[in-house]
């Protein structure tokens, strides 16, 4: 079964099942629990890993995936950001070789770029005052 | 794809609709509430009009749009923000691919404005008309008839009377921009909201229930006119159009306001270092639990925020405690909370993990704050009408519409009047 699917680095855990394995594919750290299976770079194509690990993507990586699907690991989690531009790509490879996979795309955090602009918030504060929440 | 009018009636009571459309205050309502199906509708959790009316034009919940209320903490901080268009993390309708052009006028939660296949104009809290409109050229005429992104709430402090004159003005030029901007191209969808509503309920609750009061009148005035705009909105309308009606909560009223912060600072939950302006920011590490407006209960986490102690393993045991704490509690000798609510329970989607832990569920006639400052358990305030989670309304006419949840919620609003679109999105 594929999926796509959108999550926060911090709620990654709810998209995970066991026999997953993280391909992350973005420049983040990811929030997983001890014990989690990661796809990482072996120097001459893929393995897996049990520590947290990113993954630069190239299209030599390509053939290696099919031999990462074992007992053990069933489906592919492909972490990646809204702007990858190789996504496509993988997941190409992915269908091609009809590996059980899931495409997850990161979310934003909510950093200060999510609310209000700083200068207005006094502004912002009297009006909720006025109506009692603040 | 049939036409859409997404009314918005901000804080009307399903209850209170039906008595004024039958007592003959709402004569305009009696009709169209007789053409079509009105029913009770359960607000967002907690019930604020941010993250409610956040659910009705996404249909999703807090924990799939991200609006949990009207202030949050910047992720990794305790660093107090403000919730705007920006936070939201699920797209309005209008903003789907195919939607057609829509004119979107006074919703709350959409400032600053956002660029859309359309036109919009943003409601609460907007600050600055010129950021609240989109495209940018239709600012000038709005800026010509005094459109006034609010009203100006310091009013009340010269008297009811006055401060209801300026929610009149305020809507009548709502209104009118609506129906001159109606007037410009077929739209595909518009949804305009009233919010003087809720500003009336607020600070003229009690005039409403004491019909002895000089002012109960004046509040039946106000709905009066708001019901003759809806019948100039109605009039416009053909049987082609799906009309749906809204409200983001319900209405009653309020005694007292008890501030959650100090209650958790007097059992020794919460816990801040000296300062002139209380904030989160204060807040020392042997802090276990803090609340934001009005009664969102965070556990003061590890790794969640940069001074928090409470693990995960010891988590359930706080989140226990806390609940048997509230749910107990006594303030002046009466309950303060009825329910206390998990947010693992209520939410669900992406930002699920942002949430509160606890939501506390209000008792009686008390409403909960938020407030850093602990100067007041008890707070003085002229608001005399608070939001209930239950009895929102929500009215719907149409020939495409979708089943009505005998558990209608805010978050289901758009699988009734929108159900083709819905369902094409979510097989997408």
């Amino acid at each position: 079964m594929n999926l796509q699917c959108s999550t926060t680095a911090d709620a990654i855990t709810s998209v995970l099942l066991a026999g997953d394995a993280v391909l992350n594919l973005t420049g983040h750290a990811l929030n997983t629990i001890a014990g989690t299976a990661f796809v990482s770079d072996s120097g001459e194509g893929l393995k897996i890993s049990f520590d947290d690990s990113r993954v630069v993507w190239r299209p030599s990586h390509g053939p290696a995936l099919r031999p990462l699907i074992s007992r053990d690991i069933t489906r592919i989690v492909v972490v990646t950001e809204d702007d990858f531009q190789s996504a496509e790509a993988v997941m190409d490879v992915l269908r091609s070789q009809k590996i059980p996979h899931c495409h997850c795309v990161l979310a934003n955090e909510c950093s200060s770029d999510a609310f209000m602009d700083p200068e207005d918030a006094e502004a912002v504060a009297e009006r909720l005052r006025q109506l009692g929440y603040l | 794809m049939p036409k859409l009018f997404l009314l918005g009636i901000d804080g009307l009571p399903r209850w209170m609709w039906q008595q004024f459309a039958d007592s003959g205050v709402m004569p305009h309502s009696r009709s169209l509430l007789s053409s079509g199906t009105l029913v009770p509708m359960k607000s967002s959790l907690p019930e604020v009009s941010s993250a409610a009316w956040a659910s009705i034009v996404t249909g999703e919940n807090s924990g799939g749009h991200n609006v949990f209320g009207f202030t949050d903490l910047i992720d990794g901080s305790y660093t107090l923000a403000f919730t705007s268009s920006r936070t939201f993390r699920a797209k309005p309708f209008w903003a789907h691919e195919g939607a057609g052009p829509s004119l979107i006028m006074n919703v709350p939660q959409t400032y600053p404005a956002q660029p859309m296949q359309g036109m919009l104009v943003s409601g609460f809290v907007a600050l600055d008309l010129r950021r609240a409109v989109h495209p940018p050229e239709e600012l000038e005429w709005l800026q010509s008839i005094n459109y006034a992104v609010d009203a100006d709430m310091s009013l009340v402090e010269k008297g009811k009377r006055v401060f209801v004159e300026e929610l009149h003005r305020v809507m009548a030029a709502r209104c009118q921009a609506l129906h001159h901007h109606w007037n410009r191209q077929p739209w595909q969808n518009m949804m305009f909201v009233l919010t003087g509503t809720d500003r009336l309920n607020h600070y003229l609750w009690e005039d409403y229930e004491d019909q002895s009061s000089p002012f109960h009148q004046t509040f039946l005035d106000y709905y009066h006119e708001v019901d003759v705009q809806i019948g100039r909105i109605l009039e416009r309308l053909d049987d082609n159009v799906t009309i749906a009606a809204v409200s983001d909560h319900g209405f009653a009223r309020q005694s007292c306001s008890v501030n959650v912060n100090c209650l958790l600072a007097q059992a020794g939950y919460l816990a801040l270092k000296p300062s002139d302006r209380p904030s989160y920011i204060d807040m020392l590490p042997e802090t276990r639990a803090f609340a934001m407006d009005p009664g969102r209960i965070y556990l003061h986490r590890e790794g969640r925020y940069p001074k928090g102690l409470v693990t995960g393993d010891s988590a359930e045991t706080l989140m226990q405690e806390l609940t048997r704490f509230f749910l107990d509690v006594r303030v002046s000798g009466m309950p303060v909370v009825s329910e206390v609510k998990r947010g693992k329970d209520v939410y669900s989607g992406p930002f699920a993990h942002r949430a509160p832990d606890l939501i506390l569920m209000p008792a009686g006639d008390v409403a909960l704050s938020g407030r850093m400052n602990l100067s007041e358990l008890v707070e003085q305030t002229r608001i005399n009408g608070k939001h209930t989670f239950t009895e929102s309304s929500f009215f719907v006419r149409g020939n495409n519409i979708g089943q009505i949840p005998s558990d209608m919620k805010v978050e289901n609003v758009l699988d009734v009047i929108q159900p083709k679109q819905v369902a094409s999105r979510r097989a997408a």
